[in-house]
């Protein structure tokens, strides 16, 4: 699948996962019960937020043309032009 | 006299306010004397310190003070306004901000977001003011913000030992040194350790109360305060509210440097990822813990200042925790207000100085004038922000936020429609400036139940389109650069091609 195609399906998830959070607005109006001793409006929307979280992470990797995302947790050890001055050089 | 825990807390953190100036003057050495290398510190800031950064930056006083306030006085719907932010932050954030990053890197010297809306836009004049002047001004309340967060965290911490107006002044200056020192390196390398301090405080006082916490804390609650088992609030308020926010962060000012600043191109991604994960868990899922808890708690606070909930909590936990929790907290703040006055220095310095009073002073000049600027800048934030604005999430939402949801629909139309043009821009900013205006001063019914920033938004963007149709068709090359061209660019190749430029990596 090529990028604009990913846009446009990725558009159309953040559609959809708006409808399903406008759902949720209009159904907790009125009072949920408790599960495992949470209420249940407040389990829905951390089930639901994390969902989406995952969700658009995947579409975002794929959409960007899957970055490596090991850069955002180490520091990169190549591409830095020789000679130039950096924080570990000082 | 404070306690001896108080002491020692407030040691911990002069230690931290001393690092931060350590890590400012540190990356002074390897700032470059140029207005571009001092903002947005050319391009070369690699993705982690991107990631750090931009959590940095968006999480602040608001999250770690207002986040606990919000849910403790709105209950569920408070987590919704600021934890549905997710259904439109990570989209927007990766595709506008894949634009931002994409075309900063085709050889441009883009240091505010006006220059990136003035190269698309037909060198409008009429935009660099718009813009500069939504980004200082409704900046100015977001700073304010942050200079009140860290008063209060301090005044409250050390039992009124330090009084609000010794903590901002105190705070203010020493902020104000290290962003003038520092620059934008100063204040990224700032971020990524505030970044921690931020995360590690939530969890430690999330942690804590949960812990203490009876095992049915809930409907403990739920038979006292019914807000915690369903929504107080209109749907539509709630919804406009929430995909406002989220739609506004990329064009949150401070946020759009980031992409210029970023030197990787998994940095986009990071950013995305970082702001709604920190959503999720900063914003929904800690104040849930700790908001909620504290209306058992603290049932006091319902009269008084919800925001200081996780202050009380701080100051009920085992003394050793206080310093690092008493860094957290000022972390959070000076995290987003040094990334902000940093970020109204470079509207000052580029958009007014250099570009709209065509000063023809060198770079290297201008660059220290930077410093001046951005210093000067910190100081007026500070006193300013010595005034009482209120409830702290309250302003945010209301005055800054909206401000900056008017910059997105001249964004999107920059990069995926063709016919927008510099017509079409202006007289929507204008005509969104208009109505927020409106809205925020006279206090008026919005219809529909709308959140204050949902008709600014929607009046921009029809007049922009409106206004757009009915003029002239915008230069063929500019739209050619940034609607066709951009959408075939090779990632690797521009961090490849940018890579060469002789400016300092920090990677």
């Amino acid at each position: 699948m090529n990028k604009r195609s990913l846009g446009r399906l990725w558009v159309l998830i953040v559609l959809a996962i708006n409808v399903v959070f406008l759902a949720y607005l209009y159904t907790y109006q009125t009072a949920g019960g408790f599960v495992f001793g949470i209420p249940e409006a407040l389990l829905s929307l951390s089930v639901f937020v994390s969902g989406v979280v995952t969700i658009n992470s995947v579409m975002g990797w794929l959409y960007l043309g899957k970055p490596d995302l090991r850069e955002l947790f180490v520091p990169r050890s190549s591409g830095k032009p020789s000679g130039q001055p950096s924080m570990e050089d000082d | 006299m404070p306690s001896l825990w108080v002491s020692i807390g407030l040691g911990v953190t002069a230690v931290y306010l001393l690092a931060m100036l350590y890590i400012s003057i540190y990356s002074s050495r390897i700032t470059v004397p140029t207005v571009s290398d001092y903002f947005v510190a050319s391009g070369s800031l690699s993705s982690i310190v991107i990631f750090l950064t931009t959590v940095a930056s968006a999480f602040s006083a608001f999250t770690f003070l207002g986040g606990g306030g919000i849910a403790y006085s709105l209950g569920i719907a408070g987590l919704v306004i600021v934890g549905g932010i997710v259904v439109t932050d990570m989209p927007i954030v990766i595709m506008l901000g894949g634009k931002i990053w994409k075309v900063s890197k085709t050889g441009k010297d883009y240091v505010t977001p006006s220059d990136l809306l003035c190269d698309r836009f037909d060198d409008s004049t009429g935009i660099r003011v718009i813009v500069a002047f939504i980004a200082v001004v409704f900046t100015f309340f977001y700073v304010t913000i942050q200079f009140t967060g860290m008063g209060l965290v301090l005044t409250v911490l050390t039992d009124g030992f330090i009084s609000r107006t010794e903590a901002i002044v105190v705070i203010g200056l020493l902020l104000a040194a290290y962003i003038a020192i520092g620059g934008m390196r100063g204040v990224a390398y700032t971020d990524a350790l505030q970044a921690v301090l931020l995360w590690l405080g939530m969890i430690i006082v999330a942690g804590w109360v949960l812990t203490n916490a009876p095992t049915n804390m809930y409907q403990q609650i739920a038979s006292e305060a019914e807000r915690i088992t369903k929504l107080t609030m209109d749907p539509i308020y709630l919804y406009t509210a929430a995909a406002g926010f989220g739609l506004a962060i990329p064009t949150f000012p401070h946020i759009w440097q980031r992409y210029y600043s970023s030197s990787r191109h998994s940095a986009v991604w990071g950013m995305g990822f970082g702001d709604s994960f920190s959503a999720v868990v900063l914003l929904t899922l800690f104040p849930a813990i700790i908001g909620f808890a504290g209306i058992l708690t603290f049932p006091e606070l319902s009269g008084g200042n919800p925001d200081t909930v996780i202050l009380e909590y701080i100051l009920a936990m085992p003394g050793p925790a206080l310093g690092v929790l008493m860094a957290a907290a000022l972390a959070a703040a000076m995290s987003t207000a040094d990334t902000m006055i940093l970020m109204m220095g470079s509207f000052v310095s580029r958009d007014i100085f250099q570009v709209l009073l065509e000063s023809d002073v060198s770079e290297e000049r201008l660059s220290t004038y930077s410093k001046v600027f951005s210093g000067l800048l910190a100081l007026g934030a500070l006193l300013v922000s010595l005034l009482d604005l209120g409830l702290l999430v309250t302003v945010a939402i209301d005055l800054a936020i909206p401000g900056y949801l008017l910059l997105v629909p001249p964004a999107i139309a920059a990069f995926w429609w063709p016919r927008a043009n510099k017509h079409g821009v202006v007289a929507g900013l204008l005509a969104g400036l208009a109505v927020v205006t409106y809205y925020t001063y006279t206090g008026a019914a919005i219809p529909l139940n709308m959140w204050i920033g949902a008709p600014g938004f929607l009046v921009t963007t029809v007049v922009m389109v409106l206004v757009s149709l009915v003029t002239p068709e915008p230069p063929e090359d500019r739209v050619q650069e940034f609607v066709y061209d951009l959408r075939d660019r090779d990632p690797e190749q521009l961090e490849r091609a940018t890579s060469g430029t002789s400016v300092p990596a920090d990677d």
